[in-house]
Parts: C-alpha cells; structure tokens; sequence
C-alpha cells in the first residue's frame, strides 16, 4: 500500500510537543480560502514549475508528450497549463529542478524509514511522528497503516486534521493516535461554509465523539482578520474549550502570506485579496489574552 | 615616516557613538566596565615601537650569545623599561605595550613591512606599513626568523601553501601561538617560588644549550618580576592595585582577585614575548574556583564584584586582540568540562565567565564550553540562552570525543580530559600539548590533477603525472586512487615545507618564558619548540565537504548514469560551466553532504581514509617520532581561498565560498539540523579529527531566545553529542537583522557573528563573507 505524500519534513517543531517528522498528505476535502499548503488540496500529483532555476536546456520541451512546454526567446521553459496534464514526464529530464512532480506515492516502509533516521532526537526531546496535510483522512487506509507501524516503533503519533471525516475513520485510529491537532477554522456555520466550502456541523460532532472517547485533543485555530478573526468566534473557541473535558490547549494560528508564493510555482492565483494583512504582535496578543482570561490553556 | 591614519578599533565605521545599538546591545554589569568597554573600542589602531628598540639594541649588544638567551635579556630589558600605563577604570594591571590600544612589532620575527600581515579584509592590508623606521627594519632583514628561514630556504616560496596562506604566514609574525601555558603552579608557588626553582636547576647545569636555556628562562622570569614590581610603584595611587601587584610579583596569591591579577600579567606577559597567536589561559574557571570560594566564605567577595572582575579580564584579553584591523589574534575562553570519571566541572565561575564575555558582546575572546554527557542541563541551557544575545558564544567541543581521539595519538587518559580550545578551532592541552600544522592535504587541487591527467584545467603544472591518465579510468575505484595518489602527493609536499618551517621555529623561534609554563621544558631544559610533554603535529584538510560532494557527483554522474565524461567534467570546471550549463545542473543534483543520505557515507569514509593512509606512512614529528593528528581549521579561508578557486566538479562556480565546516557545502543543506547533524555524526573524529573540525549550525533567533524552542535545541545538540558530534558552533541572528545590519552597520556594530575559524563584528565583515553567512540555511 502506497501514500500521496507532498513533504516530509524533518525537525518540525511546530506541528506537536518535540522534535517531529511530519508526514505531509496531498489532497484535501476542504478549500480554505488562506490555505497555506496549496500543494496538498488537490489529491493528484501536480507540476510544480519555478522559472527562475530553469538553465534554457529545452529537454523538458522534447520530453513533454502533450506539447504543454515550449521556450521562449532566451531558451527558457514556458509552461502552458492549459494543455498540462501533470503525467510528470517533464521533471525526471529537468535536473535544473525547475520542473518538479509535487506528490509521490511512497510506502510505509519508504516513510518510516526517514521518519526513524531522527528516533534518537524524539527520544531526547519527548517527539515523534506527525500526520498532516493536506488532509491525512482522506488517506484513511494509509494513515492508519502508517500509525500502526509507527506505534511499534513506539513513536508518539500526533495527527492534524480538518475533522472533516466520517466518524468511523477517526474512530478507527483513536488507539494509535497520542495527540489529535484539530483544527477549528469558524464557529458561525454559513460563514465556515463560504470560507472552506463545507459546514463545520460534522466537524463539531466529530471533535465532540473525540473528546468524549478520551482522545487527547489540541484546537488549532487558523485567526484571519477580516474573515473569522471576530470576536464572537474567539467567545465560541472559549466556550468549546470549557466544553471538552479532554481538550489539552488552544493554538491561535495567525494568517500569514506564505502560501502565496507557492500558489504560483502549481500555476494557482490566490483566492486572498491583498488587502488582507497578517496580524500584527498587538493584536495577537489581544486574542491570547482574552482567551487566557477566559481560562483557556494556550500553546504558543 | 608616516603618520597613522586616525582609524579606530571599530575599523572602519567611521564616528563612534553616534547612533544606540539596535540589536545586540552590549550589556556591561557597571558604568565604569561600560566606559572602560568603550574606551578600548575606540582605541586607534597603532603600532607601539618601544619593543622593537628594545630588541633590536641588545640583539646588536648581544650578538655572539645563543638566540634564546638574546630573546630573553630583551625580554627582561622590555619588562624593565616599558612605559607603564592604566585605562580609567581599569582594574587589572599589565598591558601589551606602552600606548593604549598599540600593538608591538616583533622584530625579531617579521616586521608588517615584509608584507606577511595577513587579513580576513583585503581592504584593509597592510594597514601598519610605514610605521617601523627603515633603521630598525634594515637591520632585522637577513637577522630575523623570516630572513634567517629564507636564507636557509632560498627556494622556499612565501607563502608555500595556496590553499592555506595563514597558516603558515602566522608562523613569520608570531612565535608558535596555538597554545595554552599551565597555571597552576605558578599560582602555587608564586613568581618567586619559580624563580627559585628555575635557579636551582640551572645551578648544576654543565651542558652549554641547556645552559642558556636555564638562563633564559631565569632572566624571563625575573624580567616578568620586575614589571609586576614597576606596576605596584606606578600604582601607588591606587592602594589595593599597588599592594597586589607588590604581592604577586613575588608570593603566590591568596584572593580571587590576587589570583586574576598574578593569571593575566603571565599571560599578557606571555603575549608579549611571543605574540601570542590563539591562546587560551589554562582552565580559569577552575583555577580560580578555590580562591573564589575561600572569598565567598570570608564575605570578602560578592557576585556581583566577581563578575566585575571577571568582564574587567575579558576586556583585557579583547585590548589585547586587535592586532591592528589586519588580524585578530583569536584568543579563548574556556569554561566548564568533564572529569574521566565523567563528574562534571561546570561551576559558579564558569557561569559568572561565561555570563562576563556575553555581556560585552565582543568578538574575543573566543568563549567556549566543553559538553559532556553529565553536563548539568540548567547550566548547558543558560548556555544556549546565551547565544541568543547576539553574540556567537559559547562555542562547543564534546568530551566524549575529543579525549578519545588525543588517547588514540598516545595522550594519557587524565591529559587527555584536561585539554582546552585554542585559536580558531584547535586543540591543545595546558602545558602538554600545544596545537602545530605540519602537514596539509590539498583535497580540491587533487581532484583537479586527477581530472587532468595531472596538468590543471589551466595547464599550469609541468610536474610529472602520478596516476594514469583521464582515458585509463575506467572505473570510479581507479578514478578515487588517481585522486589519493596526488593527495598523498600534497601532504608529502607540504610536510617538507612544514618541516623547514617547524626547523626555523626550533632555532629562532624559542620562547623561553612561555616554555616555564610547559610540562618538561625547565626539568629537560629545552625550550617549547624543542618539544613538551606530548608533540602532536596536524595534517591540516580543508574543504572536505566540497570533496565529498565532488566525488558524490563525479561517481553519478560519469560512472553510474554515464552523462559525461572525466573530460566533460574538467572541461566544465575549467570553464566555469560556461557552455556546460546542462551538466553543472547534474553535477548539482547529485546528493549532498549534510542531508543524512546514506549514499554518502562510503565516500566520507574514502576521503578520511585517502587521507589519513598517507598521513601515518609519511608525517612523524621530527623531535620525538610521534604521530600526526588530524584537523580541519578553516579560519576565514572558506570565503578568501574560494575566491581564487576554480569551479569544482559539485557544480559550486568559481570563486563563490568553499565549505566552511564539515558539515555540508555552501547552499547543500536542504534538510534541517537533523540531517545535517546527523551526516557530521557519520565523520569519524576520534580517528580521522583528533586535532579538530568545525561544524557551523545557524538558526533564526527566536529558536534560542524562546524557553519552548531553546529546549528543543538542547535536545537536538545533547542527541548529536551523543552520537559523536565533536564541535559545534552556533549563529543565531535572523536573516532580516543581518540585512538590516547590512544597510545600517551603525546601528547594529555590536553584533557578532561566528565565520569558520573566527568571530567577528558582523558589521567589519566584508559583503562576501556576510553574503556566505546569510547563504547558510537558517533553521526555524
């Protein structure tokens, strides 16, 4: 059995108590407006293209079966997205590395073996191996596989999801999962509705079964201004955490502009209008002290 | 002659205190550290001449007695005459010449004039020429340790190495340096008591060469006496400072601050006889404990009075360092350490030494620790938090590899614990063991000549061809011999060259009061060049990761996939890939070293083995036979010598930066500290590094000033120490504070930053070296 997988990345420190590897599942049943890995909505391998690293050999021109890539005056790779199927015949000739396949399928043996290189730096900082994405349920068969095999090596398993899932599915990895990293994107219904193109309504029930089945549960909680950085939405993220007995944390997870730039490397324009600014330090400490005074446990 | 210039210590920024430091303000604990702080930094760069008269009238008084006795009558005439001062608010007497912030020409080596100041800014060369009249500099021109070794050596070239100028070029402007003298019995017995012993022994001597030995060493001493009496009547003023210095000039010390005092005019003194190149003044943290500890009983010592003193000796070791803008001397501090029995010396001291240099945030001394696997964690992470202050310090050696590469090379167990760092990132051991290049393994130039048949991609050798030619290798084996055959050719070589240069430092290189505080000397009655307790030559190998990547991609490129030839391959380097875009891209993509690829680990193997074969069959230590070590200092050469290196078959241009640290090349890193520590792990250090490599580690700087993340980092560094990492040294700065640096170096000329072999003001960098530092993969 095989995974879609787009990075795995090694000293994660953000995703999870530790050193971490974190395993980075492509394709994702919601469209967040501010997505941050671009990479991982859709569950196909893509074409990722950076022209600037390309050296005007043409290879890719003579490689491509569907006439997708030409050059233009200076040698250099044109891309035409339009007639690109993504059938990945370009990035084997490109050692340039201009053209690169996002997403391969790899093993649990093909992961596990990155994942055990940094066992030693788990051990010494209290890490482990993170599940995320994109969307690791939408890899239900593979997700849990991967956690079974990490579990026999005794690795703390942490998976960060959307929640969006069928409630079996995640009931199916509550014995290997140590840490849920759930992420709470909007409380008001229609709003998480227009802004990631799905209710929040499964959402909430299954963060509910979760904490009610005594997973160990921490709410990440992407703060867009102009979008759900509302107060009403920080009033409900308090509330939820008083609710859940099992809930250990709430992160606030300011937007920023980094998945900007790689939205244009797969040929994607951002659904962000410019105008929308990262929070400044200010005002996420005003979210954190609000939350902190309502008496919920902030990881920052 | 011509007038200095009115340039600063601060180089060349221009007005001082002009404008608040943004980042990494220095933080003194008093006002009158501050202004003392402050004073020093803006010192002028000068020379002061009152040494160089000095010696050269009685090396002309003196000329039929032996060398080493002439050194030290001058030596004692110097101590005798010097011109004292003391900065405002200075509280430890003895300063390396007459004039603040002067420097003193050692005649009896090299003079500036000659050319020989070498200098991590080019602009900056040759700054002190002029300043030595034409008298002085005619009369040492065949008479000094340069001009006698050219004499002996007419064929030799200066500088004989080009891959690695400085070191051999210090060893023209400064006696053997890379050393640290041994303390304790000097602080046991006092300067009288050694005075006393030292005659004793000459007493008796009969044998001529020991003889002035003994003398010489007698004259030093009495001559380092005397200064420290001249000091207690220039001090009269100033009562406490005048009774201590009354004291040590003969009696050992009984307080902490008696002890500083005795500790830094020996070691001024000894910089002053030898200039002193990279040392380091013993284990002072654990010198000084016993002294510290009897104060605090008595009440008669405060913490806060303690670590007054203990900025007060920093800053003298840092007045002490500018070596006009040319050089530093890179002097260390070294704190903290293990026993055998694994029972950790980390103490108060070493926390108030380390506290003390990063409050200054000053580019020397060079601050580091030695971890070890019972360090006291709260003590490592107050360490690490203390990186995060904008300076670069403490730098790191790991106790569980360093003694056990200097026990493979014959030292004893307990010597082996108790060594220290010197200089950029050698080794040594107080009073035991001092660090020497004697040999140099040229790993880029080898792969050049194996790529051509032996002739360079510019045809420049006429040497005859050691291995077969490019069309007879046929397999990568035959291609990685070629390549060990001119290895082994380079370290024959440079031996020679090192060995005429070790001959020269034997004969005119003496230092007979640095020699007192070496194990051996006085009771062999030898000088330290003649030989110490042990005599560990290096095999110097720069570059390594930009080797390893080489034959990475010349094994996958020509001898597995088949893209290319050998010929392509040199054509391309010689061409600097020009018109050979598509196969620099696959010499590129070949894997790298530093991301944890096992692909690479049969070649890390090859190229310490390539090295260190040869080593043992032809480098031995002239004076007692023993064995080379092996080291990897790079000093600031990364960026220098890259400048005038051709491309190299890893796809890195010509002329942009070499690797420098052992970890991975310029741009290679590509998957985070762990691989990155992880592929250092895989070097073999207790075999293949007994004398020292470096590994650079930088990290955006919330990574070490966040409690959260600092103990990740912690964890991360006790994991690569434990899987045999021998050194580490850490920068800490975002990217942005170094651009922001970069467009306004006033407001940031307190930052300091590690290169490779030396810390530095980030702001003196020049724009290729800060280049080279923002280029390094900076870690969340």
């Amino acid at each position: 059995m095989t995974g879609r997988i787009f990075d795995l990345q090694r000293f994660s420190i953000h995703d999870g108590p530790g050193i971490r590897t974190t395993v980075f599942f492509k394709g994702c049943p919601l469209r967040c407006l501010w997505c941050h890995n671009p990479e991982g909505i859709s569950s196909q391998p893509q074409l990722a293209f950076t022209p600037d690293k390309c050296i005007a050999c043409g290879d890719c021109v003579k490689a491509c079966p569907e006439t997708a890539l030409a050059r233009n005056q200076a040698g250099r790779a044109v891309l035409d997205r339009a007639r690109c199927t993504a059938c990945g015949a370009c990035a084997p000739v490109c050692d340039a590395r201009a053209l690169e396949m996002v997403g391969r399928d790899l093993t649990v043996e093909e992961v596990m073996a990155v994942a055990l290189r940094d066992r030693d730096y788990y051990a010494a900082s209290g890490g482990g191996l993170t599940l995320s994405g994109g969307e690791p349920l939408a890899q239900p068969e593979f997700a849990e596989a991967l956690l079974r095999a990490a579990r026999r090596e005794r690795l703390h398993c942490a998976v960060e999801t959307s929640g969006f899932a069928e409630w079996p599915q995640l009931e199916r990895l509550l014995p290997l999962v140590d840490l849920w990293l759930y992420d709470y994107k909007e409380t008001n219904p229609q709003l998480h509705l227009s802004f990631t193109g799905e209710s929040n309504q499964r959402i909430l029930a299954n963060l509910r079964a979760l904490d009610r089945a005594g997973a160990r549960l921490l709410l990440r909680c992407p703060m867009v201004p102009e979008y759900n950085a509302r107060q009403e939405h920080l009033a409900a993220i308090a509330a939820l955490a008083r609710e859940l007995p099992n809930l250990r944390g709430v992160e606030l997870l300011p937007y920023h502009r980094l998945g900007q730039s790689k939205l244009q490397r797969f040929g994607f324009s951002s659904r962000m209008p410019a105008s929308v600014k990262p929070p400044d330090k200010e005002l996420i400490s005003s979210w954190n002290a609000y939350l902190s005074s309502r008496g919920v446990r902030l990881l920052q | 002659m011509r007038r200095a210039p009115a340039l600063s210590r601060r180089g060349f920024l221009g007005a001082l205190g002009a404008a608040p430091a943004l980042a990494a303000p220095a933080t003194p604990s008093t006002e009158t550290i501050a202004a003392l702080r402050r004073d020093i930094l803006s010192s002028p760069v000068a020379v002061a001449l009152h040494r160089a008269r000095v010696f050269t009238g009685i090396f002309q008084a003196h000329g039929r007695e032996p060398w080493i006795l002439r050194k030290a009558l001058a030596l004692r005439e110097y101590f005798r005459t010097v011109p004292l001062y003391l900065r405002a608010g200075d509280r430890l007497a003895g300063s390396i010449s007459e004039t603040p912030g002067a420097m003193p020409v050692l005649v009896e080596l090299g003079i500036a004039e000659n050319n020989i100041y070498t200098g991590e800014n080019p602009n900056r060369r040759g700054y002190l020429r002029g300043q030595v009249s034409a008298e002085i500099r005619d009369w040492w021109r065949d008479r000094n340790l340069w001009g006698l070794y050219r004499a002996a050596n007419p064929r030799a070239a200066i500088p004989p190495s080009r891959a690695l100028p400085e070191s051999t070029q210090y060893k023209f402007i400064s006696n053997q340096g890379h050393l640290s003298p041994s303390y304790a019995e000097l602080l046991r017995l006092g300067l009288g008591g050694l005075l006393t012993a030292t005659r004793a022994r000459r007493a008796g001597e009969r044998d001529r060469e020991k003889l002035a030995f003994l003398t010489a060493a007698e004259q030093a001493l009495a001559g380092l006496s005397e200064w420290i009496r001249r000091y207690a009547e220039f001090l009269a003023d100033s009562r406490e400072m005048s009774r201590i210095a009354a004291k040590v000039a003969t009696e050992p010390p009984a307080t902490f601050r008696e002890a500083l005092q005795l500790l830094w005019l020996a070691h001024q003194a000894i910089h002053i006889e030898g200039h002193g190149y990279s040392c380091t003044p013993d284990h002072i943290d654990q010198l000084l404990l016993p002294y510290y500890l009897a104060d605090k009983k008595t009440g008669t010592l405060s913490d806060a009075e303690a670590l007054a003193l203990c900025e007060n000796f920093v800053l003298k070791m840092y007045d002490n360092t500018v070596w006009g803008p040319e050089h530093h001397l890179t002097q260390g501090l070294c704190v903290g350490g293990s026993t055998p029995d694994g029972r950790d010396l980390s103490n108060p001291l070493s926390r108030l030494f380390l506290e003390a240099a990063t409050n200054l945030s000053l580019p020397e001394p060079l601050v580091w620790i030695r971890w070890h696997p019972n360090i006291d964690q709260q003590f490592f992470d107050y360490c690490l938090s203390r990186i995060s202050r904008g300076t670069c310090f403490p730098l790191m050696w790991n106790d569980k590899v360093v003694p056990a590469g200097l026990i493979q090379l014959g030292v004893a167990r307990e010597d082996a614990y108790n060594y220290i760092a010197v200089g950029c990132n050698e080794l040594a051991i107080p009073g035991q063991f001092y660090f020497n290049p004697g040999a140099h393994a040229n790993y880029l130039r080898s792969l050049e000549l194996a790529l051509t048949s032996g002739r360079g991609y510019r045809a420049d050798t006429k040497a005859k061809p050691l291995a077969p030619p490019v069309p007879e290798l046929k397999t990568f084996e035959q291609f990685t011999a070629a390549f060990g055959a001119y290895l082994r050719d380079s370290i024959r070589t440079s031996y020679a060259t090192e060995m005429t240069l070790l001959d020269a430092q034997m004969k005119w290189g003496q230092t007979p009061l640095t020699s007192c505080f070496f194990e051996g000397c006085l009771e062999r009655a030898r000088d330290l060049a003649q030989g110490t307790k042990y005599n560990i030559l290096s095999c110097g190998g720069i570059f390594f990761a930009n080797a390893v990547d080489s034959l990475a991609a010349i094994r996958q490129v020509v001898y597995q996939n088949k893209e290319a030839a050998l010929d392509d391959v040199a054509a391309a380097c010689a061409a600097n890939f020009k018109g050979h875009e598509r196969l620099r891209a696959k010499l590129l993509a070949a894997p790298k070293h530093g991301n944890d690829d096992p692909r690479l680990d049969d070649l890390i193997e090859l190229v310490e083995r390539l090295r260190d074969q040869p080593m043992k069959e032809i480098c031995r230590d002239p004076r007692d036979g023993t064995r080379f070590g092996n080291t990897h200092v790079v000093r600031s050469s990364a960026v220098r010598t890259g400048r005038v290196t051709p491309a190299t078959p890893d796809g890195r241009p010509a002329g942009t930066p070499l690797a420098g640290s052992v970890a991975a090349s310029v741009g290679a890193e590509r998957s985070g500290p762990t691989a990155l520590l992880n592929s250092v792990a895989k070097l073999n250090a207790p075999r293949s590094w007994q004398t020292g490599y470096q590994v650079n580690l930088r990290f955006q700087g919330a990574m070490l000033s966040n409690p959260a993340n600092r103990e990740k980092v912690r964890a991360l560094l006790n994991v690569y120490f434990q899987k045999g990492g021998q050194q580490l040294q850490i920068n800490a700065i975002d990217t942005e504070i170094l651009r922001a640096a970069q467009k306004n170096p006033e407001a940031y000329r307190d930052l300091v930053v590690r290169i490779a072999g030396f810390s530095e003001f980030f702001v003196n960098l020049t724009p290729d070296m800060q280049e080279d530092l923002i280029a390094r993969a900076a870690h969340m």
